[in-house]
């Protein structure tokens, strides 16, 4: 085979589907300039210490004043054969919010000088009624990060790409010839959360690891990629990946490469870990979020206290899990974590809400509200949730399955609340017959339809869960062992 | 009291070790007010970035600095830092390009400066007053957003930029969305209109049927966000995919495996108050007019201040409003149902299309079911998947034009033998 340089090897990316990671590293819509850049902030305590003044002075004009401040940044170093590029995004953000008992009032601002803050906090205050408030006792309480072994703030900039170069050469020589090329990423969040009001007074602090590698396979033709990735409540040992998992996706590449187009139709299937994720995440949990079950316009909304599935199908957001990719301590309206139940032993529980949501449901309040972009409005949003597991293993899932596919390597979903319906495409689907695998490939892939249809037609769920993370466009985390159920799969192209 | 933007040349000059240097300022103030639940919000925000470029024997290292609330000794202390820290990202070498011209556009409209709750009220009082609709949940928003650039060549440039939106959730189920940047060309009515209609049909909607349709979609279905099923011949003509050998196609190729000979596409940043329509791009470029795809084949590629750079030609400031050619049929012939029902398209839930392989799907939440010697019926509810750049490449185009939000061109676009699934 001729020696390929990187340039022809690139130039076929767009065949096989995937995103280069320094492509996809960049937040959407907010391509960030190349560079390292220095980092900048007031200390949070003395921040703190100003918005429980703010906060005092608000609750005399309002019911209820709370402020959320989030200082931070984004910082991704990327690898490959023969460039690293180092960039970083900060991020500083409040919002104060009252309420005169009947209307909220929100200020936000992005500028946390002390002048900004009374700047903002005068500009709401005008707004509000005198003498309704007063002030509040406060419960104190902190929610450090999860346990990290390298913590990103007390680590240097060179020893983060050290980190991501090891990475890089743990990847030499995996798949042999056919991987002509090979790229390491790693991207950490990392910020001091602040609230105040509404009865508490609450600090976090939230890291965010995410470690990717990108194997691309050449079939002399055709260019294919599959990647491996770690991420959680971790520090840099996120770029710690197992040897597995680095052969688990160069296997994969290399599979893809007797891929063949496939005919459409209803079939029998095996979700991989990585599809059932995208599933859950866009399909099931996107019809479950209280905002669009205001006015009923929601499919699952009349669905509610019903069984939608087979006992085996148990669902839940919990943004407490002990390093999960998507956890945190408190929610954007300060609400404090805990586990919510959506769908328990096959019934449908009820929605993610938020503060108003919640409200005008009638429902509790779960606490998942998330501000879009830091300083917008609140809307239920998940954070990290969990399929749990049953007791079968995936050969023997396999096993279970007549005449169907096993589908592998999801790609991205969508999902729509209304008629409760999704689109999941992967990158490809293994033929089973009899039982078996019969070696035959097929890609890429869709699957999609009814998210009803899909749960009534769930068998079983495996016993070995596996998490999947995404920070597009807020940071996301789902634990989800294999799923067989029968769907429409198709052609992705 | 952070350093004010003008200072920030001054302070540039005296950094050692600096090549280059950008300086980028935004300011934004945004009133917004919701229902379901009722409330109100107002957003400042402001931010002051220098990029300082080191320039070596490898080639041209980079630093972005925030400097957001910084005063002059904070300021000069990063600045200082990050210089230093240039030194470890170090890409191709490129040099800012000759201080050129902005486009002359106007983004800014005069009743909404200074106006901001004023027009929120405005477009509350348009929703309150549509006769028949119910609003389960809205959110109407007026932003006024001001930009400047300077750079080490002594430029320096700034313009404000309004843009109202709104995004409501109807009592049937109908959700309307869309953004402008006039008060009185805002798309709200418009929007409220069809919804209003949309509204009453999807209560007699019946699934569709698993089939093979033809599929004709109009301007406000193809302006989706994120340039909808534009979006992969978007990406590919990105800068800087192309110098990395990362897109599908490069200027003088075929960009459609069939068809598409009469295809043209133009990026247009110089549309008045056109949605993405402005002077200059994100790091001071000036936006200009070019074409993306002509007759089917790839013509300019997206390229900022750094690409055009790299390129060694002169920067577009990147896709903006997205032109297509008229098509050769009428919009009535387009509409009429041939050997293959039509499904008329009138509201998409999704349409996600993959930027690298133009592969998409797409779920119809509510459309007009069309076969010839039947009454028209209203259909909801299936999914359909293929690829960008088959479908567009034999897609029919109208004579008519139509436009909607970032989007002009034909007002019918029909695309045959599309299968659908439920």
């Amino acid at each position: 085979m001729p020696s390929l340089s990187r340039r022809e090897v690139l130039a076929a990316l767009a065949a096989a589907g995937a995103a280069p990671l320094w492509l996809d590293c960049r937040a959407a819509g907010k391509p960030a300039a190349p560079g390292a850049a220095a980092t900048a902030g007031r200390p949070v305590s003395d921040l703190h210490q100003q918005l429980r003044r703010v906060v005092t002075d608000l609750e005399r004009s309002f019911a209820i004043a709370t402020a959320l401040a989030e200082v931070g940044s984004l910082r991704r170093v990327r690898i490959d054969e023969d460039s690293r590029a180092v960039d970083e995004e900060h991020a500083a953000s409040l919002v104060l919010a009252a309420s005169d008992g009947a209307s909220w009032f929100e200020q936000a601002t992005l500028d946390l000088s002390p002048g900004g803050i009374e700047e903002a906090a005068a500009a709401l205050a005008a707004r509000g009624r005198s003498g309704r408030g007063g002030r509040r006792a406060r419960v104190e309480a902190t929610a450090p990060a999860g346990r990290m072994r390298l913590d990103p703030r007390r680590t240097e900039l060179a020893r983060w790409i050290d980190r991501v170069a090891r990475l890089h050469d743990r990847t030499r020589g995996l798949g042999g010839s056919r991987i002509v090329y090979r790229a390491a990423a790693l991207e950490v969040e990392d910020r001091d959360r602040v609230f105040v009001g509404d009865g508490r007074d609450w600090t976090g602090r939230v890291v965010r690891s995410m470690a990717r590698v990108l194997f691309l396979a050449w079939d002399g033709e055709t260019l294919l990629s599959e990647e491996a990735s770690r991420a959680g409540a971790l520090g840099l040992e996120a770029t710690e990946m197992d040897r597995d998992r680095l052969e688990a996706a160069v296997g994969g590449a290399l599979s893809l490469l007797t891929g063949r187009a496939l005919t459409s139709g209803e079939h029998d299937l095996v979700l991989d870990p990585s599809v059932a994720a995208l599933v859950v995440r866009h399909g099931i949990a996107g019809g479950l979020l209280a905002d669009d079950w205001l006015g009923g316009g929601a499919h699952a909304a009349g669905l509610a206290g019903k069984a939608v599935a087979p006992a085996a199908v148990t669902l839940r957001d919990d943004p407490g899990a002990a390093g999960a990719f998507g956890a945190r301590g408190f929610d954007d309206e300060g609400w404090p974590a805990a586990p919510a139940a959506l769908i328990e032993r096959g019934v449908l529980r009820g929605p993610l809400t938020c503060r108003a949501t919640a409200a005008a449901l009638q429902l509790p309040r779960t606490g998942h509200a998330r501000r879009a972009d830091a300083v917008g409005a609140a809307a239920p949003r998940p954070t990290h949730l969990e399929l749990a597991p049953g007791p079968t293993g995936a050969d023997e899932l396999i096993a279970s399955v007549k005449d169907g596919f096993l589908v592998e390597s999801g790609i991205s979903g969508r999902g729509d609340a209304r008629g409760w319906r999704f689109a999941v495409q992967a990158r490809r689907a293994r033929e089973i017959a009899g039982g078996r695998l019969t070696g035959r490939s097929y890609g890429p892939v869709v699957l999609g339809g009814s998210v009803a249809a899909l749960l009534q037609a769930a068998r079983a769920v495996g016993s070995q869960p596996q998490v999947v993370a995404w920070r597009d466009p807020e940071p996301l985390s789902v634990s989800a062992p294999h799923m067989v159920t029968r769907a429409w799969l198709g052609r992705g192209s | 009291m952070g350093i004010p933007a003008t200072e920030l040349p001054r302070i540039m000059k005296s950094v050692p070790e600096v090549d280059e240097w950008l300086v980028l300022e935004t300011r934004t103030r945004r009133m917004s007010r919701t229902l379901g639940p009722a409330g109100s919000r107002e957003v400042v925000g402001h931010s002051l970035v220098a990029l300082l470029f080191r320039d070596s024997e490898t080639g041209r290292g980079a630093t972005r600095v925030d400097l957001t609330g910084d005063d002059e000794a904070a300021a000069r202390a990063h600045l200082a830092a990050a210089a230093q820290e240039a030194t470890l990202a170090v890409g191709p070498g490129w040099v800012l390009p000759p201080p050129a011209a902005p486009a002359r556009v106007e983004v800014a409209d005069p009743e909404v400066i200074g106006n901001l709750a004023g027009v929120v009220g405005e477009m509350s009082a348009q929703l309150a007053k549509a006769r028949g609709l119910k609003a389960v949940r809205a959110e109407l928003a007026a932003e006024l957003t001001s930009h400047r650039v300077a750079s080490s060549h002594d430029f320096a440039s700034e313009y404000d930029e309004t843009r109202l939106s709104f995004d409501v959730t109807l009592g049937g189920g109908s959700r309307l969305f869309g953004a402008g940047r006039r008060l009185r060309r805002s798309g709200l009515l418009e929007a409220l209109e069809r919804a209003a209609t949309d509204d009453r049909a999807r209560a007699a909607a019946r699934p569709i049927e698993p089939a093979t349709y033809d599929l004709l979609f109009g301007a406000a279905a193809l302006a989706m966000p994120g340039f909808g099923c534009f979006a992969p011949l978007v990406a590919q003509a990105s800068g800087e995919r192309i110098r990395l050998g990362l897109s599908r196609y490069r200027p003088g190729q075929k960009v459609f495996p069939r068809g598409g000979d009469d295809f043209t596409l133009v990026s247009d940043g110089t549309i008045p108050f056109g949605l993405l329509s402005a002077p200059f791009g994100r790091l001071g470029e000036p936006v200009r007019r070019f074409v993306l795809v002509e007759d089917g084949v790839a013509v300019d590629a997206a390229l900022d201040l750094r690409e055009g750079a790299l390129a060694g030609v002169p920067p577009n400031g990147g896709v903006r409003n997205l032109v297509l050619s008229a098509g050769g049929e009428s919009a009535a012939t387009l509409s009429a149902p041939g050997e293959r029902p039509l499904l008329t398209i009138r509201e998409l839930a999704w349409l996600d299309a993959d930027p690298l392989s133009g592969d998409l799907t797409a779920e119809v939440a509510l459309a007009t079911l069309d076969r010839p010697g039947s009454s028209p019926a209203v259909v909801a509810g299936g999914l359909f998947s293929g690829n960008a750049f088959e479908l567009l490449g034999r897609a029919r185009r109208s004579r008519e034009s139509g436009e909607a939000g970032w989007y002009r061109g034909p007002k019918a676009l029909r695309i045959d033998r599309v299968e659908v699934v439920r």
